[in-house]
């Protein structure tokens, strides 16, 4: 049996709001499992204040988790301490969204890319030399740029030595934030490019954490959509794309623009309303309810609806109003019907 | 008749302590009534320069030429108090950061009503209840209560659509938007260019939307200007530009971006495009894409390459246009 690198089960992340700012808890993260294959590349999709930046902190213990448990390749780490955690930060390593605030501006670019070799105790003298060049190398970085400052680096060339850095502990897990979200496109492409080549040759399993869902299909085999603390749906990519279930999910995809003038004109266009609302009073019941087109009350409104597999095919999705044979409310023709009536 | 707007032979120089930089160099574009233009391209390609010296809003360090004609008004000509008279009024803006374009010691009615205030004179009383309308009108919930709320009580979505109340309150007849969408999530993002596609229909304004973003362009302009390095090297309406990019440049942003394949197959690879936006000091004596372009010749290298017409109603400065069937030696080019 080939055991899961990461398992995540009933992740809590709750914080509490200063009297002076009103007083209660954001419920941050409301209940999560994840679970991560050898080789994976699972994507976590959501909006702003949806709890995936906070899921990815909890999984590298940036935070701590309020409850629930977390798996490395079947240890426990959810209530290491500081210190014992030092050598399980080797096998799980972390990429951020902004290159230019995540490496030290006063650390040479070789530096930067020895530091987790040199406190790990994995290399020294000659041999850490040689690894920081195959490193660079392997990203794609001219190896005399180990001479270099951040500062004299363009994003994409920060971010790779980001990726450097990373991957130099021969992680099991790479926890990627929004890594390419700052970049331009070209930039993007070029570091999307990379990332999955490291992928494919290095064989480590990655969260990736992402609001674009473009990015997202291309990168991922398998993926997680969160609202408001909760996953709402979790599916093969494909299928995801192809035939997604949950309305959240589906208005999501609808509201992502294609870069194709005539597909995207035509395409029946689900406008959600008003926002994501405030993680300190979450809705009752599907906390989607009070944005969903098709929502029923009081069902949607009172009773929490199970993350459930949906077709018998690992397709998970929490909705009242997906029937026992997977059929799911269509929304776009929903939406078409109600511009019909009014 | 003269457009609604035109700008012809716009140039914008920096007098940096690197020395001069040329952010835009020969910009030439027009916009008719009740269109949306979009000017697109990568950080530093000089969209948003372009947008500010429509406004004259450049910092002192610039230097702009050319002309900037308003239904055949010249803005160029025209004194700073005359200006301002202008801004708001004719042509007025959306920013990006919505946040730190309000101003936090206001109520946003207050905000709102101030261009009112200004440009027609409207009292207090009046303002606020036109405010209320405007509201409304870019759909914000509850617009009777968040008139008189602070820009930190709201979120972004609201925010940027304070941002278009403004923007719009007067009517103007030049609305342009720079990146407007960007800092928004996209289910925002739906909710606000569904806004300013309806505006546009009421007020009959003409758009000039700045954005890198290809998704966004296909879902609402009507024509496309791609900017590289302050040149513009492609434009033509969207369909056409889209179905067949003439440009390198075009074509590998294109290919740069992830498309959900709809269809179920996977993409293998991105296009890349290696190398960085070169900065220029000076007009270039050489194609300003050429150190990056897999199609660069020794003619590419002698002089910048004019925009010509390669395809009704499409241009292109490039010596090399159009699609190629053999893949170059790095295999990307279609």
């Amino acid at each position: 049996m080939t055991e899961n690198v990461l398992e995540v089960r009933q992740l809590r992340k709750h914080f509490p709001v200063p009297r002076s700012s009103g007083g209660g808890t954001v419920h941050a993260v409301d209940g999560v499992d994840l679970t991560i294959g050898a080789g994976e590349v699972l994507g976590l999709v959501g909006e702003s204040g949806s709890g995936k930046s906070t899921v990815g902190k909890c999984i590298v213990r940036l935070l701590k988790p309020t409850e629930g448990t977390i798996r490395l390749r079947g240890r426990d780490i959810t209530e290491v301490s500081r210190r014992a955690l030092r050598p399980v930060r080797a096998d799980m390593q972390m990429v951020f969204q902004d290159p230019y605030s995540t490496l030290n501006p006063r650390m040479a670019i070789g530096d930067i890319v020895a530091e987790p070799l040199r406190m790990h105790r994995m290399a020294r003298g000659q041999q850490l030399e040689q690894q920081v060049d195959q490193l660079l190398d392997k990203v794609g970085l001219a190896r005399d740029m180990r001479h270099r400052f951040p500062h004299e680096l363009s994003g994409g060339q920060r971010q790779r030595v980001g990726l450097a850095r990373a991957l130099s502990t021969r992680p099991s897990l790479l926890i990627a934030d929004e890594p390419v979200s700052a970049l331009d496109v070209s930039v993007q492409a070029s570091v999307l490019n990379l990332l999955m080549d490291l992928q494919r040759d290095l064989g480590f399993s990655c969260l990736f954490i992402s609001h674009d869902l473009a990015t997202v299909e291309f990168v991922c085999n398998r993926v997680a959509v969160m609202y408001l603390g909760h996953i709402v749906e979790e599916v093969d990519k494909q299928e995801l794309f192809r035939a997604p279930k949950h309305p959240y999910t589906q208005s999501l995809l609808s509201a992502a623009v294609l870069p194709d003038p005539q597909l995207q004109r035509s395409r029946r266009r689900i406008t959600l309303r008003g926002d994501i609302p405030s993680p300190i009073h979450p809705p009752t019941g599907c906390t989607f309810h009070t944005r969903c087109p098709v929502a029923v009350l009081p069902l949607c409104r009172d009773q929490v609806p199970p993350l459930a597999d949906v077709t018998g095919r690992a397709h998970f999705a929490s909705c009242h109003l997906i029937d026992q044979d997977g059929t799911a409310p269509d929304l776009a023709h929903a939406a078409a019907g109600a511009q019909r009536s009014a | 008749m003269s457009p609604r707007l035109a700008v012809t032979d716009l140039s914008v120089r920096f007098a940096t302590d690197d020395g001069p930089v040329l952010a835009v160099d020969r910009m030439s574009f027009s916009v008719e009534p009740g269109e949306v233009l979009a000017l697109v391209g990568e950080s530093g390609c000089g969209k948003s320069v372009t947008a500010m010296s429509i406004l004259r809003l450049l910092p002192s360090i610039a230097s702009m030429t050319g002309s900037i004609a308003l239904e055949g008004v010249e803005l160029t000509d025209l004194s700073l108090p005359e200006m301002r008279k202008i801004r708001g009024r004719d042509i007025s803006m959306i920013f990006q950061e919505p946040m730190t374009s309000l101003n936090p010691s206001f109520t946003v009615g207050f905000q709102i009503g101030e261009v009112l205030r200004r440009h027609e004179g409207m009292s207090r009383k009046a303002a606020r209840a036109r405010a209320v309308e405007l509201l409304e009108l870019v759909r914000m919930p509850a617009p009777e209560v968040r008139v008189d709320e602070y820009p930190h009580q709201l979120s972004g979505g609201m925010r940027q659509r304070v941002m278009i109340a403004m923007a719009v309150a007067c009517s103007p007849k030049v609305l342009i938007a720079d990146e407007p969408t960007t800092a928004l999530d996209v289910t925002i993002q739906a909710q606000i260019l569904d806004i300013l596609r309806d505006l546009q229909q009421r007020v009959d304004a003409s758009i000039v939307l700045i954005t890198h973003d290809l998704g966004v362009v296909a879902d609402i302009a009507d024509r496309v200007e791609v900017m590289y390095a302050g040149h513009k090297v492609e434009s033509g309406p969207v369909d056409a530009l889209f179905a067949a990019p003439q440009h390198p440049y075009t074509m590998g942003l294109m290919g740069a971006v992830p498309r959900p394949d709809l269809a179920g197959g996977t993409q293998q690879r991105l296009q890349e495009i290696p190398g960085l936006v070169p900065v220029l000091h000076r007009e270039p004596e050489a194609c300003v894409f050429a150190a990056r372009c897999p199609r660069a010749s020794d003619d590419c290298l002698s002089a910048m390459p004019p925009l010509e017409l390669v395809r009704p109603g499409q241009r292109a400065a490039c010596y090399h246009p159009g699609r190629r069937d053999t893949p170059d030696q790095q295999g990307a080019l279609v």
